[in-house]
């Protein structure tokens, strides 16, 4: 083998220089813990699981403090992070399988319920979110939990208000549908 | 009757028993601030990795991406692979690139099958897997890369590309690796369409090398090159960015280069398997132009190539 080349010209490798100091940190803390629950629940409410619910908001929170710097005004810290969990939580809607654990009748099995499977299962009403599109669960978690404006919604999930206004017809559409079904099974 | 309905949902939320955040998360946002990689400042995705060893708390089930050789040095006849790629039922979170292609015409569906199909293929022989590559019209290219696969970095240099690669006789030119070049101010002694075959190789203690053998054409003009050219330098030329400048220490006349990055030169091997997959696919027949996120998204885009 014929070496060819050295000694070689300058490096090209990027020198990063350390962080000023701990106010970044101090800043980006004071502005993300409190934020916390209300992730947590926004996710646990969009995925229907604690844990996927606990990664999305872990995941979001290595995004948002990488790119803290570019976030001018951190009164605007809630929306901006919002975003961020926003999109990670459909990415994570649109790509996993979702696989239900059902109890075997007549066995008598210790089953380690999910808070949020829990509560969604034990309300008819919000049970139907999850015959809805990832798109169409947001919006209704948004708009009727989280109790933001539609445009704020749009905001949060990057679409056109149209848009907005559009998943939330569907998917009351799908809520009325899903409740009057239930009705019917009832009444038989 | 939406009032109605619109009404027992906010009911039905406002009663329903919400957890609070786990104290796994509140120590998780200490840890993301206090990571030595998080302190050195943003873009590194190695922070999830140690999140994931210092929290233990998210089952990620990914193996981390290793920079720079921690195991026996690769085969020669390969070159080196990820130390632990991610399997697709082991990804928890996927990021998405999107990229315009630049054509001075229409861009069809039988042009885009051609880059995904030279993007998979490139990412195949960078060692990089667990990727997916995709199309969309109009004559957009959409990269799903899993966080844990590539840093931001490395993608924009594996597919922000075009791989338009040519080695160029600089003579006394007095130019460093990393500068911007017009390489048809220089003499080109040959290009990638003249490789036939290209490897990276790394051995210990002394750094990555790339080797490229050339077909007859690219052999003999390598060796009309290097004859009387001792002591003058070659440029390394990928998409107008010199990545090597080599200096001639004796004629070529077997068709067979190669080049040794030291350890101090910052060419890592990673650096040098990404040149090899982008020779061993060749060059796209279509630039990329990266596509800014919208407003809504976070930070997902790789950094502008230099």
């Amino acid at each position: 083998m014929r070496t060819f080349a050295l000694p070689m010209d300058d490096s090209r490798a990027a020198v990063r220089e350390p962080d000023a100091g701990a106010s970044p940190r101090s800043a980006f803390l004071a502005a993300a813990r409190p934020q916390l629950d209300r992730a947590y629940r926004l996710a646990g409410l969009l995925l229907g699981d604690a844990h996927e619910a606990e990664d999305a908001v872990q995941d979001s929170l290595v995004v948002a403090w990488q790119s803290f710097a570019s976030l001018r005004d951190p009164k605007r810290f809630g929306p901006w992070f919002d975003r961020i969990l926003v999109n990670r939580c459909r990415d994570r809607l649109r790509r996993r399988r979702i696989v239900r654990f059902v109890p075997i009748e007549g066995e008598d099995h210790a089953i380690e319920r999910d808070p949020f499977r829990s509560i969604v299962e034990r309300d008819a009403l919000l049970a139907g979110l999850d015959g809805l599109t990832p798109d169409e669960r947001l919006v209704v978690v948004l708009r009727f939990w989280g109790d933001l404006r539609l445009e704020d919604i749009a905001n949060r999930a990057g679409w056109p208000l149209g848009t907005v206004k559009s998943r939330l017809h569907r998917a009351l559409a799908r809520l009325r549908a899903s409740l009057d079904g239930d009705r019917k099974e009832e009444r038989r | 009757m939406n009032d109605d309905l619109e009404q027992r949902l906010r009911d039905a939320f406002r009663t329903a028993s919400l957890p609070s955040a786990p104290e796994s998360l509140h120590v998780a946002l200490d840890r993301v601030t206090e990571s030595p990689a998080a302190r050195r400042g943003a873009g590194r995705w190695e922070v999830l990795r140690v999140l994931a060893v210092a929290a233990a708390i998210v089952v990620l089930g990914v193996g981390a991406i290793v920079a720079g050789q921690s195991g026996p040095p690769p085969d020669p006849v390969s070159p080196p692979t990820d130390a632990a790629s991610p399997s697709p039922s082991a990804w928890t979170n996927l990021t998405r690139f999107e990229y315009r292609v630049l054509a001075d015409r229409p861009v069809t569906d039988a042009d885009l099958d051609a880059v995904v199909e030279s993007l998979q293929r490139r990412l195949s022989e960078a060692g990089v897997n667990g990727v997916g590559v995709g199309s969309r019209s109009p004559g957009r290219i959409v990269v799903d890369a899993p966080d844990s696969a590539l840093d931001p970095e490395r993608l924009s240099r594996l597919v922000g590309g075009r791989g338009e690669f040519v080695v160029v006789a600089l003579g006394d030119a007095a130019l460093s690796s990393g500068q911007s070049i017009d390489p048809t101010a220089y003499p080109a002694v040959f290009d990638s369409s003249d490789i036939s075959a290209a490897d990276a190789t790394a051995e210990e203690g002394s750094g990555a090398s790339l080797e490229l053998r050339l077909g007859p054409v690219g052999a003999e003009a390598l060796r009309s090159a290097t004859e009387g050219a001792v002591g003058q330098s070659l440029g390394v030329v990928l998409d107008g960015i010199l990545f090597a400048v080599p200096m001639i220490h004796a004629p070529i006349r077997d068709g067979v280069i190669t080049i040794a990055f030291g350890s101090q030169d910052g060419v890592t091997s990673e650096d040098v398997a990404d040149l090899v997959g982008i020779l061993r696919a060749g060059p796209l027949p279509f630039a990329l132009e990266p596509v800014p996120p919208g407003p809504g998204e976070p930070s997902s885009w790789p950094p502008a190539r230099p």
